[in-house]
């Protein structure tokens, strides 16, 4: 190839890399939730009543709702609603907590991110000296964007390097479980809920960095613990025994102790049988828990206004302070247990799910409340006084084009809206759709009362249906576009090659052309 | 340039120490005393034959139109009386507007003869019992041997229940502490139409659907409207589409969660509080309708969501919009001021009021219209369904009478009231007029020992006498179950007369005074507000509901003006609670 050849190459091939290089990058920022793609599985949901977040199979989050205290993760902070699922710039996230007003994300390394409202240093990033000063002055009173909020996830410094295994939130309060099985809390200590063991506390206490919970003598940390939950202001730990130990707020009976007194140290959970309570699996939501015990048997204690206790009462002003059996399940196979505070749900061997409690705007997924049987409700001298309160376990249908489904797994709860995965790995929800947030646009709107199919708005508008797109499917085209333009490059290379190689060859051929004429012009002249 | 640097400066200055002086927080608000020293009890006379009062003149003032027949009742009261009250009685009617600037100019000018006037939160009795307009009365309850009519009418719950600035500043007027509203429909209409799901008459939004349709497609024609209801916006279309929430909290549910609710800081502004059932601290304060929502966040589900304070109004909204593309609802609304009577000339198919217009509506309609049947459709579901506790109340009555302290017969107006609420004849014959000749007295039903009345109605000799007892009887202590209506009628009748209905609201005896954020709660953005939902409710709306009401929701949330005087609202209303709540434990 010639010189000229091989600079009109060299020139080209840098112009088709500079595209290259200059559109990539806008081809993978410049993604976005309004283009559609392939469908992704969604893992697992969090949210609450106004918030969502999915959590996909990628380990991936997105979000949507209203979001004033940056509770959307992605720097806004309107008061208004979203109705568009967005994705938060975070990867390989394996499990959130989500508390009134604070989100904690895990990835894959055991590291913490925090975003959203930080009154109470919910957020775990410092600042002890500003929300004491707010405190004073009254500033966080109905406030939504604050120099404490954050509305982008920050990491969270831990004193110590550990990797934690899972985080827990609710209310202002944070909770981190390590894998050295120590508990870590932060935010609110409004009654003793970091278990720190400080004799004194209230609503301006609080702490805006982790610190390590206290055993039961408040002396040493607690130990051996594999698994956490929390109410609205208390936290629960199981150890490897399956022992529960409970600190904070005794008001709603989540200590499950002979006691009624909340505490700063933890101490250890019975049944009203007056039995340790040891569990397979422990779930809480607002003022409510739900336990498996070893033997298989459901419990709950907590607040039973809206029939949460599951055996036919409903009760306004006593609880069940402490861990009772749900004597419906008594001859069924657990699998699983999910406390949605307001309602309670369970999930059996076979796929059957059971819910009752309050039947609010969907939230149970039983359908129309007049069309269940007298024996779930209250009646008083032939009158239903429960409006919309089930208070004996009811069964949930799934169903599809009139064939009844199974379900294999819980996928999240907001008490208002949950959702579930069927063996097919399918996701299903009901509840509160006002936002789209129970994931069907097609169904009753704005609330689904039944179990749907959940799919996600990615649109600003109520009546488009869009698919989740596939963020892989940008940098696959990149690529593709890259190989052809690559491609092309090689083809037009070719061709000017060969012309080239014309040109040479005719310019030589006329070279010797020339040089055979001249030679016979000699020859000719001698 | 520097000049220019210098001037920026200065104007940045000049807008941080505005923005510092419009943030600053409110004073506090004047704490409520304990209220001025009660005065003594006047104490009934007890010399034999002689009538109280001689030569002086009680002066009552009302609003509303003389009733018909009021002077014979008068006059039968003064036939009682003759032997123990000896004083002159002179009532004065005005319409509203002359009432309460009459009321304001003389108030406190003792020669106005302003004895006992008519009073209420919606009018002065808030102010005027913290300024000392009035006289606090308290000596004259709960005082069994010296006003024992009063002592039987008003307990002591009663009482507390309705203090303003700790002391009963107003004689609290009220039969019940809710009131069910209905549908009217015609019965006979209802049974022509043939249709199956309207043979037992209506008893949800659905069969009422079918009757609106079936009024329109066969009524229409002589002029009828399916639905009818005034420009106001009250007892709208869009009040019976949204009587079927598939969210009802009770009141006691929502009591133990903690949450205060649909506390009326000044007509039409309503807030709802959250108070921490553990510690009793007031997390925080809703304004309804004009807060940005962020704040429901703090509130416990299923509070936390503005879904249970506006309701599916998605859903509402574009369906009374339906309503009038369908023509169920009449073209005219907009202008309507007096929807009622045409429903009894027979030119609509059905209207809401109130379940106690019943007698009176259907002799009005029978009267127009001799072969018409009126029924009751109860669109509100929690009602229909007997709820227990699901009226929502802090036992606070609605209406007042009160003395002004300028007038030098408090005595004579202590004594009257006692004299009316001591017995139910003396009672009857104000709220219901002479007995035989203005209403008759049914045999009791079985178990219903106090009896029922009639109308007496005779329109070529009487007129029937229509006394508004919300003026001046009214009184839980003498209800009456209206004879002639229908078996549903009397049924949920009773269920709003049952106490068991009601449920008492968290906090009950808190009252919050409006005094010292009178000026944030003039914000124009709440005037301009007052009015906004009116077309949404009747159904004249144009277009996207939706987006047109989401806009206007913004607009409040985005206006900063409205929102920083929310605050300052709400500041004050948080701290007389947590101070009500403090003194209480």
């Amino acid at each position: 190839m010639s010189k000229a050849g091989n600079k009109i190459n060299k020139i080209m091939f840098a112009f088709f890399l500079a595209v290259f290089v200059f559109a990539a990058p806008f081809s993978w920022k410049t993604a976005s939730a309004e283009e559609a793609g392939q469908e992704v599985r969604i893992q697992h949901y969090y949210g609450q009543s106004s918030y969502s977040y999915f959590l996909t199979d990628e380990n991936l989050i997105y979000a949507f709702g209203l979001g004033p205290f940056g509770q959307l993760g992605d720097g806004t902070t309107s008061s208004k609603e979203r109705y568009e699922a967005k994705r938060i710039d975070l990867q390989n996230i394996v499990q959130l907590g989500v508390g009134s007003k604070h989100i904690l994300a895990l990835d894959k390394d055991g590291f913490v991110y925090s975003w959203g409202g930080n009154t109470y240093g919910q957020l775990g990033i410092g600042r002890e000296s500003e929300i004491a000063d707010a405190m004073e002055t009254r500033e966080n009173l109905s406030r939504f964007v604050s120099i404490r909020d954050s509305a982008y996830p920050q990491r969270i410094s831990f004193p110590e390097k550990v990797k934690i295994t899972k985080v827990s939130a609710s209310g202002d309060l944070s909770v981190a479980l390590d894998e050295n099985k120590n508990v870590w809390t932060w935010g609110s200590n409004s009654v003793g809920q970091l278990g720190n063991g400080a004799e004194e506390y209230g609503t301006k206490s609080f702490s805006a960095q982790p610190s390590k919970v206290k055993d039961a003598d408040g002396e040493g940390n607690l130990e051996n613990i594999v698994d956490i939950c929390t109410t609205n202001s208390s936290v629960l730990a199981v150890d490897a025994d399956g022992n529960v130990y409970a600190w904070g707020s005794n008001f709603y009976g989540a200590l499950s102790n002979q006691d009624t007194d909340k505490t700063s140290t933890p101490v250890q959970s019975f049944t009203q049988n007056g039995e340790p309570l040891q569990v397979e699996k422990l779930s809480a939501y607002n003022n409510n828990v739900l336990a498996l015990s070893k033997d298989g048997k459901v419990l709950m204690y907590g607040d039973n206004i809206f029939g949460q206790r599951g055996n036919g009462t409903l009760s306004v002003t006593d609880k069940v302070m402490q861990a009772s059996e749900v004597e419906f399940f008594s001859d069924k196979e657990v699998k699983d247990i999910l406390s949605a505070g307001n309602s309670s749900f369970v999930l059996l061997e076979n796929g059957d799910v059971y819910g009752w409690g309050l039947h609010s705007k969907g939230s149970l997924g039983i359908g129309d409340y007049s069309d269940l049987p007298d024996d779930v409700k209250i009646v008083e001298d032939g009158i239903v006084v429960t409006q919309n309160q089930v208070v004996k376990p009811y069964r949930i249908v799934f169903s599809e084009d009139g064939q009844e489904l199974k379900m294999d797994t819980f996928a999240g709860t907001a008490g208002v809206r949950t959702f579930f995965r069927d063996k097919e790995g399918v996701l299903w929800g009901f509840g509160d759709n006002t936002y789209g947030q129970a994931g069907n646009l097609d169904e009753t709107f704005p609330n689904c009362s039944t179990p749907v199919r959940t799919k996600l708005n990615f649109s600003g508008d109520f009546d488009k249906e869009f698919v989740m797109p596939n963020y892989l499917i940008k940098p696959v085209i990149t690529i593709c576009v890259f190989v052809v333009l690559v491609a092309a490059m090689i083809v037009a290379l070719r061709i000017k090659e060969k012309k080239l190689e014309k040109l040479d060859a005719e310019i030589r051929r006329q070279a010797a052309e020339k040089s055979q004429n001249n030679t016979e012009n000699r020859t000719a002249e001698r | 340039m520097k000049k220019i640097k210098i001037l920026a400066v200065i104007l940045a200055l000049m807008l941080t120490v505005t923005g510092f002086m419009a943030c600053k927080p409110s004073e506090k608000p004047n704490e409520p005393d304990d209220g001025e020293e009660t005065v003594e009890p006047v104490i009934r006379p007890t010399k034999p034959g002689e009538a109280y009062g001689e030569g002086r003149t009680l002066g009552i003032h009302l609003y509303g139109q003389t009733p018909s027949g009021f002077d014979e009742v008068i006059e039968e009261y003064k036939r009682r009386t003759a032997d123990i009250f000896a004083f002159d009685v002179e009532f004065h009617f005005y319409d509203i507007d002359t009432y309460k600037q009459t009321l304001t100019l003389n108030v406190a000018n003792p020669d106005s003869n302003m004895d006992l006037v008519f009073d209420a939160q919606w009018i002065n009795l808030q102010e005027w019992a913290n300024n000392g307009n009035y006289v606090r009365l308290d000596g004259y309850f709960n005082n069994k041997d010296n006003f024992p009519g009063l002592y039987k009418a008003f307990d002591e719950t009663y009482c507390e229940n309705n203090k303003f600035n700790n002391g009963i500043y107003g004689v609290p007027l009220t039969e019940t502490f809710g009131d069910s509203t209905a549908v009217f429909y015609r019965k006979d209409w209802a049974e022509a139409s043939g249709i199956e799901a309207l043979k037992n008459g209506i008893d949800n939004l659905e069969e009422f659907e079918i009757y609106l349709k079936w009024v329109k497609e066969n009524k229409s024609q002589d002029g009828v409207v399916p639905f009818i209801a005034n420009k106001d916006g009250n007892n709208s279309p869009y009040s019976v589409i949204m009587a079927e929430p598939d969210q009802v909290i009770t009141v006691d549910q929502s009591n133990a969660l903690g949450v205060k609710r649909s506390m009326q800081l000044k007509p039409g502004i309503f807030a709802d509080a959250y108070i921490d059932p553990e510690t009793g601290a007031v997390i925080d304060a809703y304004i309804r309708d004009y807060e940005e929502p962020s704040v429901l966040q703090s509130f416990p589900q299923p509070f936390n969501s503005t879904t249970i304070y506006q309701g599916n109004w998605q859903w509402g909204y574009t369906k009374t919009q339906q309503w009038m593309t369908d023509g169920y609802i009449s073209s005219s609304i907009a202008t309507e001021i007096d929807a009622v009577p045409k429903f009894k000339l027979g030119q609509a198919g059905s209207f809401v009021t109130t379940l106690g217009e019943y007698t009176r509506i259907r002799s009005d309609l029978v009267k127009n219209v001799p072969d018409a049947e009126l029924d009751v459709y109860i669109h509100d579901k929690a009602i229909r369904e007997k709820t227990p506790h699901i009226f929502q109340t802090d036992f606070k009555a609605w209406n007042f009478l009160a003395v002004p302290k300028s007038s030098p017969d408090l005595d004579l107006a202590m004594l009257f009231l006692d004299w009316i609420f001591s017995s139910r004849e003396n009672h009857d014959l104000f709220q219901y007029g002479i007995e035989g000749k203005h209403w008759d007295k049914i045999d009791p039903a079985a178990g219903d020992e106090d009896g029922t009345y009639e109308y007496l109605v005779d329109p070529a000799k009487h007129e029937a006498y229509t006394f508004p007892g919300y003026l001046l009887t009214w009184n839980p202590t003498y209800l009456r179950m209206p004879a002639g209506a229908s078996e549903k009628v009397r049924e949920y009748t009773e269920f709003v007369y049952d106490m068991n209905t009601y449920g008492e609201t968290l906090y009950s005896g808190f009252t919050f005074d409006f005094t010292p954020v009178d000026a944030e709660l003039n914000n124009a953005a709440f005037g301009t507000g007052a009015s906004e939902h009116i077309p949404y409710y009747i159904g004249t709306v144009k277009g996207d509901v939706v987006s047109s009401w989401t806009a206007i929701l913004n607009r409040r949330y985005e206006n900063q003006s409205l929102q920083s005087d929310i605050r300052i609202i709400k500041a004050s209303l948080i701290e007389q609670l947590q101070n009500y709540i403090d003194k209480l434990s």
